[in-house]
């Protein structure tokens, strides 16, 4: 049986850090939401509508793939305010099934707002093409993810089916979370060190 | 040329809305070729729309636009900003005081160095880095403050107010005892809206409402020092939702009967306005109208699908309907009205399917 290999550009992640990403992990555990966390995000010069056409690398042949850096990001050389300059990269999700899953419908997706028992999100539709916006139950999550969720958060959300090794048919509806970044104490610091140089520069203190 | 991208007259000022339905971006001529900008949304190319509708109509927006303003920085508004500043090299740019405190600065640095944080934060931190680089400084926007002047008219902040800005940076400290920071999602940024009043010599006043909420509007009525005007055009503020609306705006702020308009918002939970809403501001006033006919329908996907989506209750939209564009154009002198063209599937507020 082949094995399906996706890639994605992430909504509303262009000219930006890019975390980096383990190597490629065996088809059988990237259905595993921890070990999909640590599977790769990385940079990549495919377009989105590449991938929606089904004209996706491999993920192994993706361009531009980042090093491991501190918070997962890409260091291109440090301008004179402390933070760090970006380098121009359109970041990819690298996202892969097991062979018994068989998806009719996959988004990746961006969490915009949070409610009480919903969440609300934009997608980019890899299936049909073009982007959506969508309110999803918290219930689709699980726990230790929603623990873990915040606006701005990236998720994979694969509907389909399932065949376990007897042969029974089972549907699908997956959401995995992938990590984003958030920011360390060096970032902070070197967003504070940017407000007061800033602040400075324009009179404002 | 088609109508759309016929160049208003020197002598003529224009306002125009545009939004598909998600996004808004509005664009004035003040006459004698100077238009300013308020947020701002990408078309389908990826372009900012004022950039897009600048080049129809033939104008180089590096030299006509004398000022940009970010109203706030949810998503809906600010897609492209950082973009449209830089290109727009003669224009001040204006935003709420508030995002000049070290508390946002500094938060909207970290989240940029993350790669990836909201898009509004990153897009403000986009334009204020450009003024960096280009030693220029933003205008800084708060209750009852001139921050342009042209040879026509005179461009006033009204808001936010002081209470406003308190409670802001007061979201933004760090939570006492674990000394942990706040995330993106727990600043909400329409208390900071920025209301701008345009008032053109001769007495014609155009009152954008970006997305202030009703408390702002009830400080800013309150506030004494602000300029008194009555305007004829009126930006509904929050895309024509209840929780922005206060009667006092329409008998103290603007002239009876306005021409009102506003950009529709959709998200998967909902939509704005609500049908509640559009009777409301027809209650108000015969001429109104929408940048969108109504929120899009769903996408077209195969009945597995949606049979799943349905068990799920999951609601799902495409993000963008068509684009559309109200214009409203008239004589700084001699004419008594604004005259309103509707392109795209832009349509009087009467014919807004909510």
């Amino acid at each position: 049986m082949s094995r399906r290999v996706r890639t994605a550009t992430i909504p509303e992640a262009q000219d930006s850090h890019v975390p980096t990403g383990a190597g490629d992990l065996p088809p059988s555990v990237l259905l595993n939401p921890r070990r999909m966390r640590a599977r790769a995000i990385r940079a990549d010069t495919l377009t989105a509508d590449a991938a929606q056409n089904g004209h996706a690398a491999d993920s192994t042949a993706a361009t531009g793939l980042i090093g491991n850096q501190p918070n997962g990001k890409l260091h291109n050389g440090a301008s004179g305010n402390g933070l760090t300059a970006v380098r121009r990269a359109v970041p990819a999700v690298s996202l892969e099934h097991s062979p018994s899953f068989y998806p009719k419908q996959e988004w990746v997706g961006r969490v915009t707002a949070i409610h009480k028992d919903e969440f609300d999100a934009r997608l980019h539709d890899l299936t049909g093409g073009g982007r959506d916006v969508a309110t999803i139950d918290l219930e689709e999550i699980g726990p230790e993810d929603r623990a873990r969720m915040h606006v701005g958060s990236l998720f994979h959300w694969m509907m389909g089916y399932e065949r376990s090794p007897s042969g029974t048919r089972s549907n699908v509806s997956r959401i995995v979370f992938l990590d984003s970044p958030r920011p360390t104490e060096r970032d902070w610091k070197a967003g504070e060190e940017w407000a007061d140089r800033l602040r400075a520069k324009w009179n404002l203190d | 040329m088609t109508e759309r991208a016929k160049p208003p007259r020197p002598d003529e000022i224009e306002v125009s809305l545009f939004g598909p339905g998600y996004g808004e971006c509005a664009v004035a001529h003040v006459g004698w070729g100077e238009w300013i900008v308020l947020d701002s949304f990408l078309t389908s190319r990826r372009e900012p729309v004022a950039l897009q509708y600048f080049d129809d109509l033939g104008v180089d927006p590096a030299r006509a636009v004398r000022l940009i303003c970010a109203t706030h920085w949810h998503d809906d508004h600010m897609k492209g900003l950082g973009d449209l500043v830089s290109r727009c090299p003669e224009a001040d740019f204006c935003c709420a005081n508030a995002l000049g405190s070290r508390e946002f600065l500094s938060v909207a640095a970290a989240l940029a160095r993350t790669g990836f944080p909201d898009g509004g934060v990153r897009e403000i931190h986009a334009a204020l880095s450009h003024l960096d680089h280009t030693d220029s400084q933003p205008r800084w926007a708060t209750a009852s403050r001139r921050i342009h002047r042209s040879s026509t008219c005179e461009v006033w902040s009204l808001s936010p107010d002081d209470d406003a800005y308190t409670s802001f940076l007061t979201s933004l400290a760090p939570e006492p005892g674990t000394g942990q920071r706040p995330g993106i999602d727990a600043l909400t940024p329409n208390e900071l809206s920025v209301v701008l009043l345009v008032r053109f010599d001769g007495g014609i006043s155009c009152l954008f409402g970006a997305d202030l909420e009703r408390r702002g509007w009830t400080a800013l009525l309150r506030d004494d020092a602000r300029p008194r005007s009555k305007a004829s055009v009126f930006k509904v503020p929050h895309h024509g939702s209840g929780n922005a609306h206060l009667q006092e705006v329409w008998d103290e702020l603007l002239e009876r009967e306005p021409f009102a308009i506003l950009a529709p918002w959709r998200r998967g939970r909902g939509a704005l306005p609500k049908p509640e809403d559009v009777k409301r501001i027809l209650a108000h006033t015969p001429n109104a109208y929408a940048t969108a006919e109504a929120p899009a329908g769903p996408a077209p996907r195969n009945r597995w699908v949606k049979k799943r989506l349905k068990t799920l209750g999951a609601r799902i939209a495409p993000e963008s309907g068509s684009p559309g564009m109200i214009r409203l154009r008239r004589s700084l002198a001699g004419e008594d009205s604004w005259r309103v063209e509707l392109f795209g599937s832009a349509c009087h507020l009467k014919e807004f399917a909510a």
